[in-house]
């Protein structure tokens, strides 16, 4: 015993397009199947829960029409389907609200007959039919992944998305808004390879689909504007079936794309080495590089795990938007950035420019947490390399700064603070917590404060609240545990550096 | 019974509904009719009254819309009867009507007291239709001549020996010459036959329909119209929808009226050619001719004509049994049902 499908879901089927509402309404009434009868005056018997397609009826006046309905209600009908599209007469249209038994017509009866039958009893060969279209429609494709996407598309006859986590990498329309993808995702594990749907409260249904390509992770996305179980079953495996070849353009893409990131990275390493041969100048205008006049260099540092190469546009876009053209490639866990002028900047420049990459800072940031540093502005193609340097040192600071807005200009630091970011290097900090690593917290706290307070026992005690003869006990204590002695320069400068390493270092 | 000026009102409204919504405006020749009756009377015989008589009936042919404007005198029936027994050699020693719904119901009366001869209480539709061969004699015998047809003018056309469908095409041929409408004589027959082949009673029939609508209230409830004339009301409402086609001739043409009872929660859909010929409430088969159907002004409570009804008009659908004779057996329905006039039908058996 069937429980029949919503009838509005069958009619916004791409199959049944050819059946329109001529009369009534046409909501949530279900549909177990439909029966024939041959023109309108034909008697009318086992209708319930059925449509009644009528195959033959011309006059749209004829009051049995009328009459046919009325038998169709008596008997149970969800709707009647007549011929043609031709729109129904007042009274008929009036009566088929009446007696909320809907009148649809379509121009060809019967394929419109088999089409619902087909919908409603043969959900397997409609998911066959839908399988092979889907391998034409791949088979046929293009190379690229648009092509792939909108084929497909094309031969589900509706909207499909190929959505990864951070964007819509292909759209079939605007209808469907970035966000509603990607919740509709949201949900879906991408290590779970089945197809996924889920329903939304406006009553659309989003059927995902994984697809993975070595690191990559995305969807593929087909929106139904209402649910009907056939056809998210035929759909999800036709999703399935196009996996593979939307997967294989994926890959193909993604390599392109790294085999570029990389040659990016190495020639900008070679650059900021200053191993600028004539080669390198040849590569570099190739791909569009600056390396004469005044560069300032800009380190974009990422707090999360990111695919770098991926989202390079995103940072290309976020200079554009802000009125730069910048070189951008890929460095470390974030992107390094220069912008190039062909004379000195004044100081009013300078300061203009640092507004707009502040800006183009604000738009990177809505998306994904990230830290910028600027350097100053260096001539020439070893410039770069300089400029670039300053960046990253200004950025490393930055990072560790809320208070700036995790933005850092080099220009406004001081001598000290960039000696003082280079402790904070990878290496420097482990070897720091060795140095360290004999004296107790409390012993630190007393060493870090008597070299601050420039290796005075009294103001060590004052500012700790503790003895004078306390603060000087402890100050042996430690010079015995490190074996050191603090009235040599070299030993007292590496231990402050150390206390203050180990001071700023996160837990 | 006799009928007197007084009355004329009652029958003005009763021979309308008997028109299910065709057969002419009754009211002018209401007029002429008061005129000619003055102080007299008219006695309605029955036609054992007059057993040995031969009748004539008489009524107008053509188009009842001209028939208002161009106004007959009353002296077209006498030329019309002195015609037709001239030609078949008898004397008219009664008449009655050819048909009692619509201005027919009056005419014949109008001819009578022109020619003073007696009226029988009887005609040949007990209501209206459109063509000559719907007439009672045309459809059991087929035998429907001579016929004499008198003009406005005086001209007089005699049609015999013909088939009843052939006398109707020749008389449609006439009447385009004779002004649009003529008075028409029908065969003489003895009051005798009239029992089997005729109408018997329709004339007091509409009478008593029109006195009965006539005592009631202005804006009386449809259950009151139904009590007091026998009728049953389909519904009562606003007209929503009327569409009307030409047919390729160009005379007749159908279409239907519809109307949502909003209390019933239905609608009221009839089919129309001349007159109302079929009625479903939604969409389930109510009432189909030979039975009467008429639309009445909700307020006033008088019969609208098919062609008078506008959509936004606030009317009451009534039905009302057809003479017995025409659905007596099944060759004389199919001669006035639906289908006779293009319009798919059920068969009663069909009907739910």
């Amino acid at each position: 015993m069937t429980t029949g499908v919503n009838l509005s879901a069958i009619l916004h089927h791409p199959r049944l397009e050819d059946v329109v509402v001529l009369g009534g309404e046409v909501s949530q009434q279900k549909v177990a199947g439909c029966v024939a009868a041959r023109d309108i005056a034909a008697t009318v018997t086992e209708v319930a829960q059925k449509v009644l397609v009528v195959l033959y009826s011309e006059d749209r006046d004829d009051w049995r029409l009328d009459n046919l309905l009325h038998r169709a209600h008596q008997h149970g009908a969800v709707a009647v389907l007549i011929e043609g599209h031709a729109p129904l007469n007042p009274s008929t249209t009036a009566l088929a609200e009446l007696l909320r038994t809907p009148i649809l017509g379509a121009s060809d009866p019967f394929a419109a007959q088999r089409g619902i039958e087909g919908l409603i009893h043969e959900p397997r060969a409609h998911t066959a039919d839908l399988v092979l279209a889907v391998v034409t429609a791949a088979q046929q494709a293009g190379p690229t992944l648009e092509d792939a996407v909108h084929r497909i598309g094309q031969a589900i006859a509706r909207p499909l998305f190929l959505v990864d986590t951070q964007d819509v990498l292909v759209r079939w329309n605007e209808d469907i808004s970035t966000t509603a993808l990607h919740s509709a995702v949201a949900t879906h594990a991408s290590d779970d390879r089945r197809a996924r749907w889920v329903l939304h409260d406006d009553g659309q249904v989003f059927i995902t689909c994984p697809v993975r390509s070595g690191t990559i992770s995305a969807w593929l996305v087909a929106v139904l504007p209402e649910r009907l179980d056939a056809e998210i079953e035929a759909l999800s495996a036709a999703l399935t079936t196009a996996v593979a070849p939307i997967g294989q353009r994926l890959a193909t893409a993604r390599l392109a794309l790294e085999r570029d990131a990389l040659y990016r990275t190495t020639l900008l390493g070679e650059i900021i080495e200053g191993r600028i041969s004539e080669v390198t100048r040849r590569r570099a205008l190739d791909l569009g590089w600056r390396l004469d006049g005044w560069h300032t260099g800009i380190y974009i540092g990422l707090d999360d795990e990111l695919d770098i190469t991926a989202s390079r546009p995103h940072v290309v876009s976020a200079f554009d938007d802000a009125g730069m053209k910048a070189t951008v490639v890929e460095r470390g866990q974030g992107w390094a950035v220069w912008l190039t002028a062909e004379h000195e900047l004044s100081a009013k420049d300078v300061q203009l420019q640092a507004t707009a990459i502040r800006r183009a800072h604000r738009a990177l940031g809505r998306a994904v947490s990230v830290y910028v540093g600027v350097g100053r502005l260096h001539f020439g193609p070893e410039g770069v390399g300089h400029s670039l340097g300053e960046a990253a040192d200004a950025a490393s600071l930055a990072r560790q700064r809320p208070a700036s807005g995790r933005f850092l200009h080099v220009d406004r630091l001081g001598l000290a603070q960039l000696l003082l970011a280079w402790t904070r290097t990878d290496t420097f900090q482990p070897a720091a917590m060795s140095l360290l690593e004999p004296l107790t917290a409390e012993l630190i706290e007393t060493l870090t404060t008597y070299l601050d307070s420039e290796s005075s026992v009294n103001e060590t005690a004052a500012i700790l609240g503790v003895h004078r003869n306390t603060v000087a006990s402890r100050i042996t204590r430690i010079q015995r545990a490190l074996d050191v002695d603090l009235s040599v320069a070299d030993d007292r400068l590496a231990l402050h550096l150390a206390c203050r390493a180990i001071s700023t270092t996160p837990t | 019974m006799e009928l007197r000026a007084e009355d004329v009102d009652a029958l003005v409204l009763g021979a309308a509904l008997l028109g299910s919504g065709g057969g002419g405006t009754t009211i002018e020749v209401g007029t002429l009719l008061r005129r000619k009756l003055g102080a007299g009377s008219v006695v309605l015989h029955s036609p054992s009254d007059l057993a040995g008589a031969f009748v004539v009936p008489v009524g107008v042919i053509g188009a009842t819309t001209v028939l208002t404007e161009k106004l007959p005198n009353g002296q077209e029936f006498a030329a019309a009867v002195h015609a037709l027994c001239q030609w078949a050699d008898i004397e008219p020693e009664a008449l009655m009507a050819s048909e009692a719904g619509g201005v027919n119901g009056l005419t014949a009366l109008v001819a009578a007291l022109e020619l003073q001869v007696p009226f029988i209480d009887a005609d040949l539709m007990g209501r209206a239709f459109p063509r000559l061969d719907q007439l009672t004699w045309a459809v059991d015998s087929d035998h429907l001549f001579p016929i004499a047809l008198a003009g406005t003018s005086g001209q007089i056309v005699i049609i015999d020996r013909a088939p009843a469908r052939t006398i109707e095409g020749l008389a449609r041929a006439a009447l385009r010459e004779l002004g649009g409408w003529a008075a028409a004589a029908f065969p003489p027959r003895p009051a005798a036959d009239l029992a089997s082949s005729a109408i018997l009673g329709s004339i007091s029939r509409a009478i008593a329909l029109g006195s009965a609508l006539k005592e009631l209230p202005e804006a009386a409830s449809p259950r009151a119209v139904e009590s007091a004339t026998g009728a049953r009301v389909l519904g009562a409402g606003r007209v929503f929808d009327v569409s009307r086609h030409r047919v390729a001739d160009g005379t007749f043409g159908h279409g239907h009226i519809s109307l949502r009872d909003r209390d019933a929660d239905s609608i009221i859909r009839i089919e129309c050619q001349n007159e109302y010929l079929l009625a479903s409430v939604n969409g389930r088969l109510e009432a189909q001719a030979p039975d009467i159907l008429c639309l009445l002004e909700r307020r006033k409570l008088v019969p609208i004509e098919v062609d008078q009804v506008r959509a936004g008009d606030e009317l009451i659908a009534l039905h009302l049994s057809g003479p017995s004779w025409w659905w007596a057996s099944p060759a004389r329905r199919k001669r006035v049902d639906p289908t006779a006039f293009g319009i798919p039908t059920l068969l009663s058996e069909e009907r739910e």
